[in-house]
């Protein structure tokens, strides 16, 4: 397990305070971003599945995103609240991260669900399949769907979901009501009632 | 083989979550970190040596020479710093891109950056094509025509400024086309987040 202390991430990223007010100002930092990751880490990674069908790019992009939240997080003054903050970063760098990858989205998108081979040996292959079959649907939404299921898919409520995306709670319930129908018609495996 | 629950949100989302996730490696982002800012901090140097290059290389030509064409070359070489500078800074004003903002602000800026992204192109192709004019009707002038001695290196001279000026042409041609793809891709991607039920 990597060490998230304050002073390990401090260090790793080259903090060379030299005042002491400043030592005081990076750790105060570096503790903020070490419990972020924490705490948002895992969503990170699950949105990071809504944009990205291969697992190498996926890795990729968590990182990229949770770089964009640190070099963002000395800027921060509370305008929204914390996981607002960190959503809207994911999201604004999974877009950026599709327009980069768009040629291959089509392919890779048409393909339906792909089977992450997984690092974890013990890990049920069944429940994974699952998972990676919601994402491969939730990938192949519209843009405008993909961001308010993935949203709502992590807890956020339509309020925080609108705070998210800068777009009305209206808005935002619309876009769900027909996110989840396109969902559910992807999902639908044959034989399912209607 | 799993059935995903289709009708229960609620079922949907527990599923979407209980995917296990550790953090990101903090030795793999700090390796990223360490890489960017060395790649920003080499930018920096060669602005600043090429700048540095271009300024000295003016004032040695003139204090070299002393005439007519070295004061007009170093005055062409101050002109286009002073006006690539200022372009560079009028037309980054506003673009500055907050990762943290909503995501339709974030795709406002973005559009933003492609239409600067257009006008850097036209700014280089039309400042490519003044100052080839320019240096066209001088040497008109000056030195009366296009009249040169006979041999290769009287060749070079024409060549390579020509290639070096339809190099920039094409350049800001690609630019300004990657630019106009991307800002499309955008005003389409914040329209349809924008209009409810699209």
């Amino acid at each position: 397990m990597a060490d998230l202390s304050p002073p390990a991430v401090a260090a790793t990223f080259d903090a060379v305070p030299d005042l002491p007010s400043e030592v005081a100002a990076q750790s105060a930092l570096a503790q903020r971003f070490t419990r972020i990751l924490r705490e948002h880490g895992p969503a990170l990674s699950r949105l990071a599945a809504g944009y990205e069908a291969e697992a190498h790019e996926r890795e990729d992009l968590v990182q990229e995103i949770a770089l964009a939240v640190w070099r963002a997080l000395p800027l921060f003054r509370g305008e929204c609240s914390e996981r607002t903050f960190v959503f809207r970063i994911a999201h604004n760098r999974g877009l950026a991260h599709r327009w980069r990858r768009r040629r291959r989205f089509t392919a890779l998108d048409d393909a339906g669900a792909v089977e992450d081979p997984g690092p974890d040996p013990e890990s049920q292959a069944i429940a994974r399949q699952g998972r990676e079959r919601l994402a491969a649907a939730v990938r192949q939404l519209p843009e405008a769907y993909r961001t308010v299921v993935i949203l709502t898919l992590e807890g956020l409520s339509n309020r925080e979901a609108a705070d998210v995306l800068g777009i009305s709670e209206n808005n935002v319930a619309v876009r769900l009501t027909r996110a989840r129908q396109r969902l559910r018609d992807l999902l639908r495996e044959p034989g399912d009632d209607r | 083989m799993t059935r995903t629950p289709v009708n229960d949100w609620a079922e949907l989302a527990a599923e979407w979550q209980s995917g296990l996730a550790d953090p990101p490696a903090l030795e793999q982002l700090a390796r990223r970190e360490r890489a960017h800012r060395r790649r920003l901090a080499v930018v920096v140097v060669l602005e600043v040596l090429v700048t540095a290059a271009a300024m000295a290389g003016s004032v040695a030509l003139v204090r070299g020479r002393g005439d007519v064409v070295a004061w007009t070359a170093a005055v062409a070489a101050w002109v286009t710093l002073v006006a690539v500078l200022a372009f560079a800074v009028w037309n980054r004003r506003g673009t500055w891109r907050p990762l943290a903002r909503t995501v339709e602000g974030y795709l406002a800026v973005s559009e933003l950056r492609c239409r600067r992204k257009i006008r850097t192109a036209r700014f280089v192709a039309g400042f490519v094509l003044a100052g080839t004019a320019a240096l066209t009707g001088w040497r008109v002038l000056r030195l009366g025509g296009f009249a040169m001695a006979d041999g290769p290196e009287a060749w070079w001279r024409l060549a390579l400024p020509a290639v070096v000026v339809l190099a920039y042409l094409a350049w800001a041609v690609w630019y300004a086309r990657r630019a106009r793809r991307e800002l499309a891709w955008l005003e389409g991607l914040r329209a349809a987040l924008t209009m409810p039920g699209l």
